[in-house]
C-alpha cells in the first residue's frame, strides 16, 4: 500500500509524497487559514482507503463534515473523529462508531488519555485541527506535550501526522520550537503587495527530501475543489526591440505572440511552470502607437519584468514611461538587461543608476543562446541561465 | 452561501444549453480567466489573454474614430467557428464560441441577457 499523501499536487510533487512516521506542521497566518489543507489531506487519504484519525477542537464534527462537503472533499467511513469541541459549547457530543467524545474538553488528562488510546488503534494518518487551540485553551507546554506524545507514537507504527497551527502571535521562540519538533513545516500566508492578491504556501522545512527550501506556490482555496495553485499575472514590458518576446518565448514553451513583421502588435502570452510556481507572463508591445493598450495589459499584474537593451541607454526614459503607462510603478520588479554580451553593453549598476531605480532592484543579464542564428523576425532564444534567474528573483520578491 | 463564480457558472451553463452555443467563458477585462465552461483542449489562460486584448484593441479603435458609445461586442469568424465577446460590466467580458450555421440573432439576444446577469453578479 502506498504512503499517505497531501492530495495537493504541488506538495506531493515537491516533497515526493508524505512518508509514514513523519510529522508535518502547517502554520497559517490568521488572515489566510489552513483548514482547507486539512480537508484536502484527509479527503485524499480517505478516498485512498487510508484510516484517518481527526482530533477536532475547532468546530463540531457535523460542521466539519459539512465544510468538507462544500469543498467537494467529502469524508467517508474511514474517518474517526475525536470530538473535543462539542462539550465546550454545551451541545452534548454524540459518540458514534466514528466519533469519540471528550467529556470534558478542559481536562488535559482525559484528552491525552483518549488521544493516546486512539493513536494505538492502527491509523495511517492523524490530523489535528487545530494545534494552536491547545495553547489557547491550556498552555504552550501542553501543546508541546501533545506533539511529543504523537511523535513518540509514530516512531513504532506506520502513522504520520498533520498538525494545523494558526499563528496568532505566539512569538518566534514558540514557532521555532514547533518547527524543530516537526519533520516538515509548511507556511500558509497571504501576499500583501498593494492589496491581498492571493495566498501562498511555502515548504520551509522538510527532512526527507534533498531539494532546496523554501518551495513556494500561490494558491486559492476553491469551493468546490479545494487547494488550487493560483496563477498570477506578470507583466513583461520595455522599449521596442529590447527582447520582451524573446524573453517570454525562452521562458515558456507554449508562448503565443500576436506579431507582424517581427514586432509584437498586441501582446505576448506565455504560461510557465517553474520552481514551484505556475505563472502567466503578459508581454506588451514596445512601440508607442500601441500605448493605449498598456493600461489594459498592466491591470492586475503582481510583478514586472522590465526588459531593456543593455546597449541602448537612450531608450531607458521610454522604459520608465512604459512602467508609468502600465500603472505598475511600485510593484515588485526585476530589470532584465538583455543583449549583455554585445559591444557597448552597460554594466548592471550603471543600468540601475540610469533607470533611477533603487539599489535593491535586481538587474539580471541575459544573452542570446546562439548570436549567429538571430532572425529579426522571430523571437530569439535566450540562455536559460539568465531567464531562470530573472524569474527566480522576481518570484522571491513576490513571496 | 453561493459564491460569485458559482452564480456565473450557472449563467454559463444555461447559455451552453442554447442551440448552437458550443462553449462560453467569462474573463476579466485584464485578460485573466474567471469562470469558464470550455472544452478541455482549450488553454483558458491564452484564450482569455487574447480575447481581452481583442476587446481592448477594438475599444481603442472605435474611440479613435469618434464612437461615443461603449463597445457592444467583438466578433471573430472563421468557417468552422465564430467567437463573440460581449462586455459584461466594466470588469468582465463574456465570450461564447458558436456554430456559424445557427441562428445568430437569437444567440446574441441570449448573450446580452447573460451578460446583464453576469454584470449583476459582479456588482454584488
Amino acid at each position: 500500500m502506498s504512503d499517505p499523501f497531501f492530495g495537493v499536487g504541488k506538495l506531493d510533487g515537491d516533497l515526493d509524497g508524505f512518508p509514514p512516521q513523519k510529522t508535518v506542521v502547517i502554520n497559517a497566518s490568521p488572515d489566510v487559514g489552513n483548514e482547507v489543507f486539512g480537508y484536502q489531506i484527509s479527503h485524499a487519504n480517505l478516498s485512498n482507503d487510508k484510516k484517518v484519525l481527526l482530533f477536532l477542537n475547532r468546530m463540531s464534527p457535523a460542521a466539519y463534515l459539512a465544510e468538507m462537503k462544500e469543498y467537494n472533499l467529502p469524508a467517508n467511513d474511514n474517518l474517526k473523529i475525536i470530538d473535543a469541541y462539542s462539550n465546550i459549547t454545551g451541545i452534548k457530543s454524540q459518540p458514534t462508531k466514528n466519533i469519540v467524545a471528550v467529556d470534558n474538553p478542559y481536562n488535559k488528562e482525559e484528552i491525552s488519555k483518549k488521544l493516546s488510546a486512539e493513536l494505538d488503534a492502527g491509523y495511517d494518518l492523524v490530523i489535528f485541527d487545530s494545534l494552536s487551540l491547545f495553547s489557547d485553551i491550556f498552555d504552550i507546554d501542553f501543546m508541546f506535550s501533545i506533539i511529543d506524545l504523537v511523535n513518540s507514537k509514530i516512531k513504532d507504527s506506520k502513522l504520520s501526522s498533520v498538525m494545523l497551527f494558526t499563528d496568532w502571535g505566539y512569538g518566534e521562540d514558540v514557532v521555532s520550537r514547533l518547527y524543530k519538533s516537526a519533520n516538515a513545516t509548511i507556511e500558509v500566508k497571504g501576499i500583501e503587495k498593494r492589496v491581498i492578491f492571493g495566498q501562498y504556501f511555502a515548504v520551509v522545512k522538510c527532512d526527507w527530501i534533498e531539494k532546496s527550501m523554501p518551495r513556494t506556490a500561490l494558491f486559492k482555496a476553491v469551493k468546490p475543489g479545494g487547494i488550487k495553485i493560483y496563477i498570477p499575472k506578470i507583466l513583461v514590458t520595455g522599449p521596442t526591440d529590447a527582447g520582451k518576446s524573446s524573453f517570454i518565448h525562452s521562458a515558456s514553451k507554449t508562448a503565443v505572440s500576436v506579431d507582424k513583421l517581427g514586432g509584437t502588435i498586441a501582446l505576448d502570452h506565455g504560461h510557465i511552470d517553474f520552481d514551484g510556481y505556475s505563472a502567466d507572463l503578459f508581454g506588451t508591445p514596445g512601440q508607442e502607437r500601441f500605448d493605449p493598450l498598456l493600461e489594459l495589459l498592466g491591470g492586475e499584474a503582481i510583478g514586472v519584468l522590465l526588459v531593456v537593451d543593455s546597449t541602448k541607454p537612450d531608450q531607458f526614459p521610454r522604459a520608465l514611461e512604459m512602467l508609468r503607462k502600465t500603472e505598475t510603478f511600485g510593484l515588485p520588479i526585476v530589470v532584465v538587461a538583455n543583449k549583455a554580451d554585445l559591444n557597448g553593453a552597460l554594466e548592471t549598476d550603471d543600468i540601475r543608476k540610469r533607470l533611477h531605480l533603487e539599489d535593491s532592484v535586481p538587474v539580471i543579464k541575459t544573452v542570446a543562446e546562439d548570436p549567429s542564428s538571430i532572425d529579426p523576425n522571430q523571437p530569439t532564444k535566450l540562455k536559460s541561465e539568465g531567464v531562470d534567474s530573472a524569474l527566480r528573483s522576481l518570484f522571491s520578491q513576490l513571496t | 452561501m453561493t459564491t460569485k463564480s458559482e452564480l456565473i457558472k450557472q449563467v454559463l451553463d444555461h447559455l451552453n444549453n442554447v442551440g448552437g452555443i458550443r462553449a462560453s467563458a467569462v474573463i476579466s477585462a485584464d485578460g485573466l480567466p474567471m469562470v469558464s465552461s470550455m472544452p478541455e483542449d482549450v488553454n483558458p489562460n491564452t484564450f482569455a489573454a487574447m480575447l481581452a486584448s481583442m476587446v481592448g484593441s477594438a475599444e481603442t479603435a472605435l474611440k479613435s474614430i469618434g464612437s461615443r458609445n461603449v463597445l457592444e461586442r467583438v466578433v471573430a469568424e472563421s468557417k468552422d467557428v465564430r467567437v463573440v465577446a460581449v462586455q459584461a460590466g466594466p470588469d468582465a467580458i463574456l465570450t461564447i464560441m458558436i456554430d456559424p450555421s445557427t441562428n445568430y440573432g437569437l444567440i446574441l439576444l441570449e448573450a446580452k441577457k447573460a451578460s446583464d446577469d453576469i454584470e449583476k453578479v459582479m456588482k454584488q
